[in-house]
């Protein structure tokens, strides 16, 4: 029998958790309209391509086929909520032979696609923070965040970077600007982090809402230490230190809200929380299980923004420059797949086609939710954008995927994207759930193609 | 150096001002370090020790530590803060809580008492004023105590049960930030618990013990002398030789390398034992490291290696080159399914040399293997002498060669995997002169004087949290003068602590 999830005991319980797969099973019993129903924002990034023709392309542009490519077999089961894109380009720029760069170009060939398709910006080298400026899901949470347990959610599905090495930078995909200082937002990699994160949704009990009372007033307690701390601090310390404590007082306030019976709280949470599948070793074509951390994952984002914990993702499926073993059976990396299309064009459309299955798990959910007389999909943008085009470093004929939010961008389609750059994706995503937004990094407009 | 580490322990008796460590004198020496973020492993060390309950089980619930430009994981600048990031050390606080609740001596070992009740106010007390100085690293003052108690106890008479007072306490102290981040007045003269804590963030990786914040208490550690005879028990600790295996797996870049899991804690261990002969029993030339031909295997090391059968762990004239022959490096050193000389070498030229090489250039695609696979890869790695790749192939490339003896694995190799054909010589060039295989680039490298200015330098970083910066210029001389004169790590970490830069705070 479900009940109602005690965060509190399912931390204490974490060490003598079983494998379960988080199935169906886990997913909210009810869940709650909010008078106003909100919208959200969800981007998805891929660090591969997304094979070569005729695995990733769906033929004539006008509705999807009845039977979608290699590439995008995981999309059936949702053909009518997504459309994809094709013929989108990256402009290239060499600092040597050219004085000026385009809008938002590409001068490497590793490590910078999040800069240009998530920010909008040039990118000038491999980056520190990779993405260099404000991405998309940073100014949807500005806009749409307000209220929900977080104003946004970082996830990554794969573990590890499998290079051998341990930087994780190419394991970042959002950041976002405060005071001036841009700031890469780490993502939650462990499903059962992320299940302890987001559901704390224990106030339907007496038990839990009196735990959830204690941890609340705990941090009330750090909270009224502002003062004491920071009173002692030189200019630039206080600042990082304050901006740490505006987070906990958020954090109080989204407890208060959840104890007072408002915010994510009072939805009925999952019966038991996931376990995180092994860690495989940091080697290359490394694997840890990804499918199901991604499954996992896929079904926590839909139910955190069904029940408004959340309204904005961003969800790294996968590093850029992916070095994790391949779909089929993880014998090769899909990066080095990527670079042999001749003789892996199965791995490659498998490659693919594994981050658009996990992608349309997440669509199907969100169309199975229901929200007043609609879905939650209805009144949610995502996008799964991926690093190259349909061979290695590619970046012209590039496609990728929005699907959702029906009334303003068209779903079920093949659509020619004009060569126009592709990061105008996430200003029509933005546009489409209310933003007056016009710009993003260095683009300007929408993409028209796919907008309603 | 030696002989000024006598003279200071000599000072100390006479009331002496003791000499500094030359070139670290001016107590500004230091440049400006923001306030800085414990990072995850120095999260879970600090209250596991604190608490006397381990933390290491719930590593994963805390945040990633974010790469900066450089190895360490502790890159202040590179640190950010999020929603998702508060709520990550939320949860953790909440994990690490329930343990504390679940410990049923908890009480007696922290408060040296049993509670008579779920609202036993004097215990709790004694309880929250051992835990708090250890977590806070810093004693609680009456108003804290009173404030926290007056707020915990109610809750855990409401249910009952003095275990609630002792999660609320571990809710309080693991997440705020007081613990979370290392804050020090804007500029001037530390005061004692301020240098407590550099002192075993430097040494140990961790919060301070009872003893070093006793130290503190008793206003000792504004001496120098004080500092050094703290410094040299903590160094005996076991806790120092983790900061340093930490400190070199970060720099020479295996702290997550791909190493086969059977055999990762072997690897491990056999340069973990070389860092703690070197630096530990013998005191000798750090960079001993590199041409050390001794080495620490385990039978199953020595098999992997194709070594002669050894039946226990011990110590045997390996194969030289120190680490450069460890299955822990060499393991870096993969691509295209063999080993890479072009990798193997960068990864020596900018980590042991501090070298930079120029941006790769757009046109080149760095995924696709050089030349005819077919061909040895002596013919294929031509770029070492074609013009546009030489300047940067020339000096990598012919690194990585002198290593091509040794596989992936670390297994020696006369010939290349399913090429007998192509046999490996391993001769390498080092800064312009040939070198034959790891014994020839190992002493090349401890010879060089790039390589001792590099390893304090990395050594800065990973103390400072943080890239140099010119106002750092004169220290990192300093550093770099007393390895050439002493050579000792060692030495240069009790001369660190004993210098008055680690007692001072330069403002902004």
């Amino acid at each position: 029998m479900k009940k109602p999830l005690s965060r509190r005991a399912m931390l204490r319980g974490a060490g003598a958790l079983v494998a379960l797969p988080f199935l169906e099973a886990m997913l909210p019993r009810r869940l709650f309209a909010a008078p106003i129903v909100p919208k959200r924002f969800v981007t998805a990034f891929c660090g591969t391509i997304v094979g070569v023709d005729p695995q990733s392309n769906p033929g004539a542009y006008g509705a999807l086929p009845a039977t979608l490519p290699a590439s995008w077999t995981g999309l059936a089961s949702v053909r009518s909520h997504v459309s994809i894109i094709s013929n989108l380009e990256i402009p290239s720029y060499n600092s040597g032979t050219s004085p000026t760069a385009p809008a938002s170009a590409l001068n490497q060939p590793h490590g910078v696609s999040p800069a240009t398709t998530l920010a909008g910006v040039t990118s000038i080298d491999h980056m520190p923070i990779m993405v260099k400026a404000q991405t998309a899901d940073q100014y949807a949470a500005a806009g749409l965040g307000a209220g929900a347990k977080l104003a946004s959610l970082q996830v990554r599905t794969q573990l590890l970077p499998y290079t051998g090495g341990n930087s994780n930078v190419w394991g970042i995909m959002s950041a976002k600007l405060t005071n001036g200082q841009l700031n890469a937002l780490p993502p939650i990699v462990s499903p059962a982090q992320l299940y302890a994160t987001l559901f704390s949704g224990g106030v339907s009990t007496p038990a839990g809402a009196a735990a959830l009372a204690r941890e609340a007033s705990v941090l009330d307690l750090i909270a009224e230490d502002r003062d004491r701390l920071t009173a002692s601090l030189g200019a630039n310390d206080k600042a990082r230190v304050e901006q740490h404590f505006d987070e906990i007082r958020t954090l109080e306030q989204s407890m208060q809200a959840a104890l007072a019976g408002g915010g994510g709280g009072t939805c009925s949470g999952p019966a038991s929380a996931p376990v995180d599948p092994a860690a495989g070793p940091n080697t290359f074509s490394g694997w840890s299980n990804e499918t199901l951390r991604g499954q996992m994952m896929a079904d926590m984002i839909a139910y955190a923004l069904a029940c408004d914990l959340t309204r904005v993702a961003s969800w790294m499926m996968t590093f850029e420059q992916v070095q994790m073993g391949n779909a089929v059976d993880q014998a090769t990396q899909m990066h080095d797949d990527s670079h042999n299309g001749a003789t892996r064009p199965i791995q490659i459309a498998a490659n693919c086609n594994w981050h658009a299955t996990l992608f349309a798990r997440l669509v199907g959910k969100l169309a199975t939710m229901p929200e007043g007389s609609a879905t939650v999909l209805d009144s949610t943008f995502l996008s799964l954008i991926f690093a190259e085009s349909k061979t290695a470093h590619g970046r012209t004929g590039m496609r990728h995927v929005v699907a959702g939010m029906p009334s303003r961008i068209k779903n079920g389609l093949h659509i020619d994207g004009q060569a126009l750059h592709p990061g105008k994706i996430q200003i029509s995503g933005l546009q489409a759930v209310g933003l007056a937004t016009t710009t993003l990094g260095e683009l300007g407009g929408a993409l028209a193609p796919i907008m309603v | 150096m030696k002989t000024v580490l006598l003279c200071v322990v000599l000072a100390s008796c006479t009331g002496d001002p003791p000499p500094q460590p030359q070139g670290l004198t001016d107590p500004a020496a230091f440049g400006i370090t923001g306030v800085r973020r414990l990072t995850r492993l120095e999260i879970t060390s600090s209250v596991g020790a604190a608490f006397g309950v381990p933390a290491d089980d719930l590593v994963a619930m805390l945040p990633e530590d974010l790469a900066g430009t450089n190895p360490f994981d502790n890159d202040y600048e590179a640190q950010t803060i999020s929603g998702l990031v508060i709520e990550n050390y939320s949860t953790f606080a909440q994990a690490y809580a329930a343990k504390l609740a679940a410990s049923p001596d908890l009480a007696q070992a922290l408060g040296g008492c049993t509670p008579a009740g779920p609202g036993d106010a004097a215990c709790f007390r004694a309880v929250l004023a051992t835990a708090g100085r250890r977590i806070f690293r810093h004693p609680l003052t009456t108003d804290e105590l009173d404030a926290y108690g007056a707020k915990i106890l109610p809750a855990a008479t409401a249910t009952g049960s003095f275990a609630t007072a002792l999660e609320m306490m571990g809710l309080l102290l693991v997440q705020h930030p007081r613990f979370l981040y290392r804050t020090e007045r804007p500029a001037g003269d530390l005061d004692d618990f301020e240098i407590a804590t550099r002192m075993a963030f430097l040494l140990w990786g961790e919060n301070p013990d009872d003893t070093l914040l006793d130290a503190a208490e008793g206003g000792e550690l504004v001496k120098s002398e004080n500092r050094l005879t703290q410094a040299q028990r903590m160094l005996d600790d076991p806790r120092a030789q983790r900061q340093l295996h930490r400190f070199h797996a970060l720099w020479l870049g295996y702290s997550v390398a791909p190493l086969p899991a059977l055999l990762a804690d072997d690897l491990r261990s056999e340069t973990e034992h070389l860092i703690d002969r070197v630096v530990f029993e013998q005191d000798a030339d750090w960079l001993a490291l590199f041409a050390s031909d001794e080495s620490y295997l385990t039978p199953a090391l020595a098999a992997q290696y194709g070594l002669p059968a050894i039946a226990q762990p011990a110590w045997t004239a390996a194969r030289g080159g120190g680490v450069l022959s460890h299955g822990t490096f060499l393991t870096l050193g993969a691509k295209f399914g063999d080993t890479s000389p072009t990798v193997r070498g960068n990864e020596i030229y900018k980590r042991i040399t501090c070298s930079d090489l120029p941006p790769i250039p757009p046109s080149v695609d760095t995924d696709m293997p050089p030349g005819d696979p077919s061909q040895c890869k002596q013919e294929r790695y031509t770029m070492r002498i074609l013009g546009g790749c030489q300047d940067c192939h020339g000096i990598i490339d012919n690194i990585g060669f002198g290593l091509e003896n040794f596989g992936v694995s670390g297994a020696w190799r006369a010939t290349e995997p399913g090429k007998p054909q192509c046999a490996i010589g391993g001769n390498g060039i080092w800064d312009g002169a040939a070198f034959l295989g790891v014994q020839g680039l190992g002493k090349r490298i401890a010879e060089d004087t790039r390589t001792g200015a590099c390893a304090t330098k990395q050594l800065f970083r990973f103390v400072a949290g943080r890239d140099e910066t010119t106002d750092d210029a004169a220290t990192l001389d300093a550093l770099a003068a007393e390895y050439r004169d002493e050579r000792s790590l060692r030495t240069m970490l009790t001369g660190l602590v004993a210098s008055p830069a680690i007692a001072f705070r330069k403002g902004n």
